[in-house]
């Protein structure tokens, strides 16, 4: 019982919370079964990639935060 | 709920499985579920971000309840966490340095598992307050 309680609070979770989390770790579990399908593993490289993609994320965010506090208008 | 979220996203980090989502089975597929979830949280931070300000110094866009000089506190503990992941990769089995500290390639990754729950707390509140 309390299992299923736990599924659905997960499920609950899911689709209501997961709208920038969720897409990136099924885009994760999506290549490395991809990887298992074509009798693979998921190799350095590909995290390599994956980290890389986090690199121009970080500084576009960065970016973002920084335009702001430049502007006259923000408040300091 | 987001609650649950962070701590299945941890479950994963440390090898456990959950849902439809692939259970890794390497080192290496634990520390991409880390980055993944990072770039969840930066992309959620930035959203929560005011990009505007009205002249009387008022967010012009509604459900943005964070000020960027906050955010970028929280962008420095992520990309703290990111390096930890990054760090515990390349890190020997034995052992090495992981941000100044002697550690391992488990508890270097562990200890960036960590600090994205953090964030995720923050976060959750600042949604809640967003609402």
């Amino acid at each position: 019982m309390a299992e299923a309680l736990m599924l659905v609070q997960f499920l609950n979770a899911l689709a209501t919370a997961g709208a920038n989390i969720l897409p990136m770790l099924e885009k994760v579990s999506t290549l490395i079964q991809k990887r298992r399908t074509e009798g693979k593993t998921f190799t350095k490289e590909d995290l390599e990639a994956l980290l890389d993609e986090g690199d121009a994320l970080e500084a576009a965010a960065r970016k973002q935060f920084q335009d702001t506090l430049s502007d006259p208008n923000t408040p300091h | 709920m987001k609650r649950i979220l962070a701590v299945i996203a941890l479950a994963f980090l440390l090898g456990g499985c959950a849902a439809n989502l692939t259970k890794p089975e390497t080192f290496i597929e634990r520390a991409a579920y880390a980055e993944a979830s990072a770039q969840g949280y930066i992309k959620t931070l930035s959203a929560l971000t005011c990009q505007k300000y009205t002249a009387a110094g008022v967010c012009a866009s509604p459900g943005r309840p964070l000020h960027p000089a906050r955010s970028v506190g929280y962008l420095d503990t992520l990309s703290k966490a990111r390096a930890a992941a990054k760090i515990a990769i390349g890190m020997p089995l034995t052992g090495g340095e992981c941000l100044g500290q002697p550690s391992t390639p488990e508890a270097c990754l562990a200890l960036a598992s960590s600090m994205l729950l953090e964030v995720e707390r923050i976060l959750t509140e600042a949604q809640t307050k967003g609402k």
